[in-house]
């Protein structure tokens, strides 16, 4: 804590850029990990840095900065994937769900389970990642989607689900 | 921890430990910082530091605004007589470009001290260019920003803006959800997830003096003023026609020509329109373009989806095939003169990944309305998903040119022109880079109605 205030009051520059070195990467992977998508997952660290970096006289704790600028990461990727649901890619998830003969077991059969993880629903997998790369609870999880907790259960049910088809796929082939 | 969750710790362990710095280093970009200027104020400690950054940038030369790069050499620039200018909302600001006859453009308006700062997502022009459309959330509970309410609960303000940014006004009759306060949640089950307000589609009358907005199930009809005149039931518009008077909207299965108070209502297709079809009217009134999705998403197993591009009569309500195509279909738009229908699509490539993302490819077609001279204008190969793939697909007023957003193999979102015939294909600007302050892209942009000569 006294480090972060201490470079924020000291207001220079550099003392931003050795926060940002220090948590772009592990800001990068859950970014990437959240959108399966690398180019996007830089966009989305970029306006978390920028947002925290914006807000930081505002923070409450500001020792917390690691835990803000990863629930902003998630915030921004939340929006995105709605974002783009509006946007461009409506049209192609209005065909899948319009045709449950193509659901998820028949379109994982072969595919590995990492493509399977960044093949997953945007809150399916949002949902694994929070749970089994970031570590939080069921409630943490929950909280940072901003959904309740039996969604969290849902969601990770099922993507385990999926993923689980995956590797049983797997070990018959293997 | 039971077998399949630890083959799954490890395997996003494995795919996270792939990741390595960007490719603007572990350094933090000069652009970021000037970002953060502009939100915090110019008041504040971090603006002081901020503006001495941006200070030694400016002297060191460094530029922040988009311009055009140069034009692809391998594509032979028979450009648009005389200079093209369009507007462009870039980052949330606006920049009035001029594009000359060489495909360089130049920055008209915007940047410096007058620049304005529109404060929030972009949405949709006026047809004479004086006004836009923004979306502005805001925390509900209002006061500082903290974890709690920072993606808390949202109030979605809908604007009309001159194109300066002055002149604000708030689009009245727009449906919101209560302000939750932050903890469990009390939303309705429909709208989980999604606590925002999701308005879409902003079509401006063509003398500009109201707006047909899709709210979910009601189209509301809007002064330029900001007051509601109407309402009616649909779920999307699809335009006005020419004379003003009648308005096109798809209530999810159907298409539908009514006046704007909902009296003298027809219906153009008979069968049912699938969601996501994207029905486009022409410009002439004369014609519906609906895409439907055929087959199977090409995920997983390899088969590639097509899409047929069908074609409504709205006079006759005949409905045709007029081409199928390979992947999905983008984003569709018909000359001014009824003549031609552009097309984007995009197809993924499953075979090819780089670190665990897709390769996909973008195409934008023209083809006349009588299935003849289809004609590929433009292609790319681009990393990730279809979403932002293809962007605002506008024809130039006159016809002579078609403007589009699209990313490059480098992630990288532009904006770029090509003539009809698929000649002079350049991009007239550019996203800085990757990362920089990309978040947000490019568009929407406007052709002008009355190029510069």
């Amino acid at each position: 804590m006294i480090e972060v205030e201490t470079m924020f009051s000291g207001a220079s520059a550099g003392h931003l850029g050795e926060l940002y070195q220090r948590h772009l990467l592990n800001a990068l992977r859950l970014a990437y990990l959240v959108t399966g998508d690398r180019a996007l997952a830089e966009d989305l660290v970029q306006e978390a840095f920028l947002r925290v970096f914006g807000r930081f006289g505002d923070l409450r704790d500001a020792g917390a900065f690691e835990a803000y600028l990863k629930r902003t990461v998630v915030n921004l990727a939340r929006k995105q994937f709605r974002r783009a649901r509006v946007e461009r890619t409506y049209l192609a998830r209005e065909a899948r769900s319009r045709h449950p003969e193509f659901a998820e077991p028949d379109v994982v059969t072969r595919a590995s389970l990492r493509e399977a993880l960044l093949r997953l629903p945007d809150r399916q997998r949002m949902a694994i990642v929070l749970r089994y790369y970031a570590d939080l609870s069921e409630r943490q999880t929950a909280e940072m989607l901003r959904c309740r907790l039996g969604t969290v259960k849902s969601l990770v049910s099922r993507g385990m689900e999926a993923l689980r088809h995956t590797t049983v796929v797997e070990e018959e082939l293997t | 921890m039971n077998r399949l969750e630890s083959k799954i710790r490890h395997t996003l362990q494995d795919l996270a430990d792939a990741v390595e710095p960007p490719a603007f280093g572990l350094e933090m970009p000069t652009p970021l910082l000037r970002q953060v200027r502009r939100r915090r104020g110019r008041t504040s400690a971090v603006a002081l530091m901020v503006a001495t950054a941006i200070a030694a940038a400016a002297i060191a030369g460094v530029r922040f605004l988009p311009r055009a790069e140069p034009r692809p050499a391998d594509r032979p620039i028979k450009w648009f007589p005389g200079a093209v200018e369009f507007r462009l909302l870039y980052a949330h600001r606006m920049f009035l470009y001029r594009v000359n006859g060489d495909g360089s453009s130049v920055l008209l308006g915007s940047g410096g001290e007058n620049e304005p700062d529109l404060n929030g997502d972009p949405l949709s022009w006026s047809p004479d260019l004086s006004k836009v459309i923004v979306v502005r959330p805001s925390p509900c509970g209002g006061g500082p920003w903290t974890q709690d309410n920072q993606d808390g609960p949202l109030r979605h303000q809908y604007l009309i803006l001159n194109a300066d940014g002055s002149g604000e006004v708030r689009i009245a009759g727009l449906s919101t959800l209560p302000c939750t306060p932050p903890g469990p949640q009390r939303l309705r089950p429909a709208f989980e997830g999604r606590p925002d307000l999701e308005v879409v589609g902003f079509v401006w009358a063509p003398d500009g003096s109201k707006i047909a907005i899709a709210d979910r199930s009601v189209v509301h009809i809007v002064s330029s003023s900001g007051e509601e005149r109407l309402r009616l039931p649909g779920s999307a518009v699809l335009g006005w026609s020419k004379d003003g008077t009648r308005l096109m909207v798809y209530d999810g299965q159907r298409i539908i020509l009514t006046n704007e108070d909902g009296t003298d209502a027809r219906t153009i297709t008979t069968g049912v329109v699938p969601e996501g079809a994207q029905p486009t009217w022409s410009s002439d009134d004369q014609q519906v373009a609906i895409a439907v999705m055929r087959g199977r998403p090409a995920e997983g197993d390899g088969k590639p989806i097509r899409t047929s591009i069908l074609v409504a009569d709205v006079g006759t309500s005949n409905v045709s095939k007029l081409v199928d195509v390979d992947g999905s279909v983008q984003a569709q738009a018909w000359a001014p003169d009824g003549s031609t229908l552009a097309f984007a699509t995009f197809v993924s490539d499953p075979s090819q990944s780089i670190g665990g993302v897709f390769l996909g490819r973008w195409q934008v077609w023209s083809i006349r309305s009588d299935g003849t001279r289809l004609t590929r204008l433009a292609a790319s190969e681009v990393p990730g998903g279809e979403g932002n793939a293809v962007l605002g697909l506008h024809w130039a007023p006159s016809g002579s040119a078609l403007g589009f957003i699209a990313r490059d193999p480098n992630g990288r979102q532009g904006l770029y022109a090509v003539h009809p015939d698929g000649t002079g294909l350049t991009r007239l600007a550019l996203l800085p880079g990757p990362g920089i302050i990309g978040f947000y892209g490019l568009g929407p942009f406007a052709w002008m109605d009355n190029p510069t000569p």
